[in-house]
């Protein structure tokens, strides 16, 4: 018997009737089997040097000990580098004296829009209202600067459950902000050749098991011993603390058995969809990696949540030649992650959030750096059935300062309102469909009516 | 077993109320501007206007406090209401000290007394009611394995059995002295300084590196050795040897019972010969560093003894590349892990390092002060200098910025470099605060000069003699062996519940950080005082309190280093899966670096990684086990695996059962600090278990030959060493070393193996 089939027999027996506390809060379908990535670009990312640009504009000229004469870029937008109203930076020649380097990052990010723009809203001038890393990540992926709120991949993990059986990592985290709020719990998976081992726990080779069968299964028999002696104990604790302990442990134990069925889409993409073939041997491969995994947990039904994350962004020094290459990075990481889906199926069913921290200073500082800036912008990408890509939601002043948008058009207005990661999260709530679940409650992000994702 | 009905909250909440009630009422009598309210209370309300006007928004408006101020609630370290008036007059507000004297002082704490220290705890003490704690001896074996690592010694344990509470108590001093139990409180430092992110598990050479060449010219001193081995050990042993400097102070002051405000006064730092010979460091005390019989690298003709755990005192005098005489210690302040794992940049200018010394030291979270938080970006610097002007920035930076500038002498890498005006330390005086701290400016700074030296010693001495100090060692202590922060301050959304059960639990912190100053700053009377209390040692809470009833109780998911500690205790050596760092981390570890948050919650990863550690650790231990003289076995002395509970006519052999059943229990207790009778329910599932699947594998007989073959001697990383057992064990024709590996597949699975 299969491990997953061995633990739904245990489940329909019967005794799995306490339910943890944790997989109390899946919904089974709710969303049809739904996924959902935050891709983090750690430390606060340029808005102009990527998707909200400002060009050679001389506009802080007048600040003193500034380079570049004051301006926001070292290069003007091309009007070619365009996808419906999505307008992405050129790259300058202050990146690097080497030309193929300049050749390389130009096209990862010309290959970046013009493969994803169609179905890509970019969104400008969100402000976070703050220069903190810290207050940033959380206000950008939780819409709250308070402490208290989950990420939203944690949340949709919490709120969406592909399958009928609880997640044994509902909510993949690579790094960046990763608060669960205790909705859900938080899986790292650093070491993915350790999968195997841990996915089979009786395994010693496909042939050979640690503990033979003998009349029985032998591991199945202690497996339902032991999960029958959680039972005894969770009745029987009286602390409270301790109680809740168990109960987890008893929800995860259950579901930890599916993890065997993450080897073969994991298998599948080290054989057929290798990092060197997209785009770029060597580029971007640690995010590459993320992305597989997350893809393969995706498609086992294993996780409905992930972050995938990069850190360099925080680039006070030097700022050209390291923001731009670590963007073409990314771009190189978020396109393994859609092809892996692609070759696994689901990419219709996922939804991409590219985001970071906050943005930085549109003017260089004496280390020809920038340092950080409130304003910022995240990249939704979306599944097939979102049609009306190829759009930009809100805008900045031509010194990249706050703009009050009018949350119908996301265009500049003087009767609209400021953008903020509050009203972007309540957005994506509504986007992929957990606005109206009792956990989005509970963790409220502020009423919305910008009409991002039309 | 007599159990130990516990108020000890009660009693420690009531010891303070009247302690602060007969302050405040005696010198209210005499001295104060209060007035008796229709209620019968006395108020001060002048001090009233104050609180609310220049404190509340730190401490809150019930004094609950915040992240960004104290509560004070149960203030133990208020001290009387003149002492609270000093420290008002000299401190606070952080933002604008001076503010608030003289009289406006004295009202603000009667104010604090009363209304916080009284009516508040009257109100907590009748939320309480009884915790009813676990046997000492249960706790003598949690203590032991959460402290050192190890099961508690025989001696210890029948001491405890007898006598009890002044057992334990002694038995505790003896753990908090072993060598073991050092290792522990560095981890749990690191918990919060993270500065084992330079070890070389997590990167290597991260340490050697991270020291500049100019200063330190024998940084690459392992190229001095020719044998490939050889070197990489010694780049290895010298790297770790750096790294590990500001955690062996934690050690060192620990184990001489130094007063843990050295931690951040100390004008020496820890060195061992190995990274002796690359800072060129002068031992305090003189004398040569112990040389150990094996060596500790070795590759062809080459080879080095000295004890890389033989950390000693020593000062760095030697001249720098920008400095000379060396450095002027202040604790893990000047170390360069310390620096540069809280880096800094032009633009930053050692705001990054200020943060992280208010949040460490002073258990005080800058970003959360009222006023720093906009609520857009709109009007972000007014006036050139907007930190120094713009009153949106001020009411973080004014706190912050004189700290930064305390560090201007130490570089964005870590190095000391008086800050001028050339590339070498870039300084601008003029757009920052000049350096201080809580309203006191350092002495005799001079903007236009090049800056003094001491200023981080100068930064020490005042952390140390600020209040929060004492909460913020707590405050670790706390965390390390509960696994679980502090209760967060509440806010305007709070309830009552969630208020009540935040103020008790400050008062016990509070209790907790007056002892440690009584204790002449005895980071163990912390660990002790914890290890001893009700909460800690709580078996069952009968509160109102949700959210207090879920604070108390120590039990938490073992850490990866916790587990490979305990099984080496209880099994004999460490799950090798586990030696590596991105495993722990997958485990819910940190690595110090990307990942710093240990996961307590586990996922389905962290439920496979527990079955798989199950029937590895089984399958080696089991015959590992049996296979070593009865003396030295872990986990069956005393029983052999010949000792079947029936003969060969399938009658039972009542002895060899009862053998069998004290066995289960035995690992009952070493595994899960549970003491069970040989006929108790649990005992018997187990023993059914066992006798079904020794039934079942002799019916089907899949083949004698064990998977885990025990032919040599294991090390304590489970990994085979080249000595021979006496007594091999590689097959199995009873089938009862099959049975007994699947019973400790059941046993080390259980969650209990997973809790403590």
């Amino acid at each position: 018997m299969k491990r997953r089939d061995f633990i739904r027999s245990i489940a329909a027996s019967g005794l799995a009737l306490n339910l943890p506390l944790l997989s109390g809060q899946s919904h089974a379908d709710a969303v049809g089997g739904r996924y959902m990535v935050m891709v983090n670009a750690g430390g606060g990312w340029d808005p102009t040097s990527i998707c909200d640009v400002k060009g050679t504009n001389g506009a802080y000229g007048h600040r003193q000990g500034v380079l570049n004469q004051g301006n926001t870029n070292n290069v003007n937008p091309d009007p070619s580098k365009k996808v419906g109203d999505i307008q992405w930076s050129s790259i300058p020649d202050t990146v690097s004296s080497d030309e193929t380097v300049l050749t390389l990052v130009e096209s990862q990010y010309d290959r970046f829009f013009t493969t994803y723009g169609e179905r890509m809203t970019v969104i400008n001038g969100i402000d976070t209202a703050t220069n903190n890393h810290h207050t940033g990540s959380r206000y950008i992926w939780s819409g709250n600067s308070d402490v208290s709120h989950p990420a939203l991949a944690a949340l949709f993990a919490a709120t969406v459950s592909p399958s009928s059986v609880n997640l044994p990592m509902a909510f993949l985290s690579n790094g960046g902000f990763d608060y669960t709020g205790y909705v859900v719990a938080r899986a790292r998976a650093k070491s993915v050749g350790f999968f195997s081992e841990i996915s089979s726990p009786n395994r010693i080779s496909n042939t050979e098991n640690y503990l033979p069968d003998g009349a029985e299964d032998i591991y199945a028999k202690i497996f339902r011993a032991q999960q029958e002696r959680l039972q005894r104990q969770i009745s029987s604790e009286p602390l409270q603390r301790k109680r809740e302990q168990l109960s987890q442990l008893f929800g995860v134990r259950s579901a930890s058995a599916d993890l065997e069925e993450l080897l073969s889409p994991l298998s599948e993409l080290q054989s057929n969809v290798s990092f060197e073939d997209h785009w770029t041997a060597g580029q971007g491969d640690g995010l590459k990696q993320q992305a597989q995994l997350v893809a393969a947990a995706f498609k086992a039904d294993l996780a409905a949540g992930a972050t995938l994350h990069v850190h360099g962004f925080d680039t006070h020094g030097e700022h050209d030649s390291t923001a731009y290459s670590l963007a073409g990075q990314l771009f190189e990481g978020v396109h393994y992650l859609m092809v892996a889906l692609d070759y696994l199926g689901i990419r219709e069913k996922t939804t991409v959030v590219i985001g970071s921290d906050f943005g930085r200073t549109p003017y260089y500082n004496a280390g020809a750096g920038k340092d950080h800036w409130p304003l910022t912008s995240m990249l939704v990408i979306h599944g097939d059935d979102y049609v009306t890509g190829g759009r930009t939601f809100g805008a900045t002043t031509s010194d990249f300062n706050g703009l009050e948008i009018d949350p119908q058009t996301g265009k500049a207005s003087d009767s609209g309102l400021i953008l903020n990661p509050g009203h972007v999260n309540a957005e994506l709530r509504k986007l992929l469909g957990i606005s109206e679940h009792s956990l989005a409650k509970q963790f409220s992000v502020p009423e919305s009516n910008f009409n991002i994702f039309v | 077993m007599n159990r130990v009905i516990s108020v000890i909250l009660v009693v420690a909440a009531s010891l303070f109320l009247s302690a602060c009630k007969d302050s405040y009422t005696d010198e209210l009598k005499v001295e104060s501007n209060g007035i008796e309210l229709a209620d019968g209370t006395l108020i001060n309300l002048a001090g009233q206007d104050a609180y609310n006007e220049q404190c509340a928004s730190c401490h809150a408006l019930d004094g609950n406090g915040t992240s960004a101020g104290s509560s004070l609630v149960g203030c133990a370290t208020c001290g009387d209401i003149a002492e609270l008036t000093s420290v008002i007059e000299r401190t606070m507000p952080i933002g604008n000290v001076g503010k608030c004297s003289g009289t406006c002082a004295s009202d603000t704490a009667e104010y604090i007394f009363y209304a916080f220290n009284v009516q508040n705890i009257e109100e907590t003490e009748i939320t309480l009611q009884q915790i009813t704690t676990e046997p000492a001896e249960v706790t003598l074996r949690r203590a032991s394995l959460q402290l050192s690592g190890a099961l508690p010694s025989n001696t210890a344990s029948i001491a405890v059995a007898t006598s009890e509470e002044e057992a334990l108590s002694a038995a505790i001093d003896g753990i908090l002295s072993t060598d073991a139990f050092y290792d522990v409180l560095a981890e749990m430092f690191n918990k919060k300084f993270l500065t084992n992110k330079y070890l070389a598990e997590v990167k290597r050479g991260a340490a050697i590196y991270g020291l500049a060449l100019d200063d330190y010219p024998n940084r690459e001193n392992f190229r001095n050795y020719n044998n490939s081995t050889m070197r990489n050990c010694y780049y290895d042993t010298v790297n770790d040897s750096l790294a590990k400097e500001p955690l062996e102070l934690v050690k060192y002051l620990a184990r001489n019972n130094l007063p843990i405000t050295e931690l951040v006064t100390a004008d020496y730092t820890m060195v061992n010969w190995y990274s002796q010979q690359i800072y060129e460091a002068e031992l305090l005390e003189g004398g040569e560093f112990e040389v150990l019989d094996e060596a500790v690298c070795a590759g062809g003709e080459e080879a080095v003894y000295y004890d890389p755990n033989d950390f000693r005192p020593a000062r760095i005098t030697k001249d720098l590349a920008y400095e000379s005489g060396g450095i002027q210690h202040a604790g893990v302040l000047t170390t360069p892990w310390f620096l540069i794992r809280y880096p800094t940049t032009p633009t930053n200018v050692n705001r990054h390092r200020a943060r992280i010394v208010f949040d460490y030291f002073l258990d005080t979270d800058i970003m959360a002060i009222n006023g720093g938080n906009r609520s857009d970006s709109a009007g972000i610097g007014v006036g050139e200098v907007p930190t120094m002007t713009d009153s949106e920035c001020t009411v973080c930076h004014n706190i912050m910025d004189p700290v930064a500038s305390l560090f201007q002498n130490w570089t964005e890498v870590g190095r000391y470099i008086k800050a001028n005006r050339n590339f070498r330390n870039v300084w601008d005086a003029e757009t920052i605060l000049p350096p201080g701290f809580s309203g006191e400016n350092f002495p005799d700074f001079d903007p236009e000069q090049l800056p003094p030296s001491g200023m981080l010693q100068w930064l020490g001495s005042k952390l140390v003699d600020d209040p929060r100090y004492a909460r913020a060692m707590v405050r670790i202590i706390y965390e390390g062996i509960f696994g679980q922060a502090l209760l967060p301050s509440p806010n305007d959304s709070s309830t009552q519940e969630e208020k009540d059960a935040f103020n008790v639990q400050r008062a016990w912190v509070n209790e907790l950080a007056s002892t440690l100053v009584s204790s002449n700053w005895s980071i163990k009377s912390v660990v002790k005082s914890i290890m001893m209390s009700s909460q800690y040692r709580a078996e069952e809470v009968n509160l109102e309190n949700e959210v207090l009833k879920r604070a108390i109780g120590a039990s938490q998911l073992l850490s990866p280093e916790q587990l490979q500690r305990k099984l080496k205790s209880v099994v004999g050596f460490k799950w090798g899966d586990l030696n590596s760092v991105d495993n722990r981390v997958m485990y819910g570890g940190i690595n110090s670096d990307d990942v710093t948050e240990e996961l307590k919650t586990p996922s389905g990863i962290v439920a496979a990684m527990q079955q798989r550690l199950a029937v590895e650790m089984a399958c080696t231990a089991t015959s590992y086990d049996f296979a070593l003289p009865s003396g030295d076995r872990k986990l069956f002395p005393g029983l052999e695996y010949s000792q079947l509970p029936f003969d060969d006519s399938g009658i039972e052999l009542t002895e060899n059962v009862s053998a069998i059943k004290d066995a289960i229990v035995r690992l009952y207790w070493i595994f899960f600090g549970e003491r069970l009778a040989r006929d108790s329910d649990e005992i018997n599932v187990a023993y059914s278990l066992y006798l079904d699947i020794l039934n079942g594998y002799q019916s089907s007989d899949p083949g004698a030959g064990l998977k885990c073959r025990a032919t040599r001697y294991l090390d304590s990383n489970g990994a085979i060493t080249s000595d021979t057992l006496a007594y091999p064990l590689v097959a199995d024709e009873t089938y009862n070393i099959h049975a007994w590996t699947a019973m400790m597949v059941y046993l080390l699975s259980d969650s209990r193996f997973y809790y403590e």
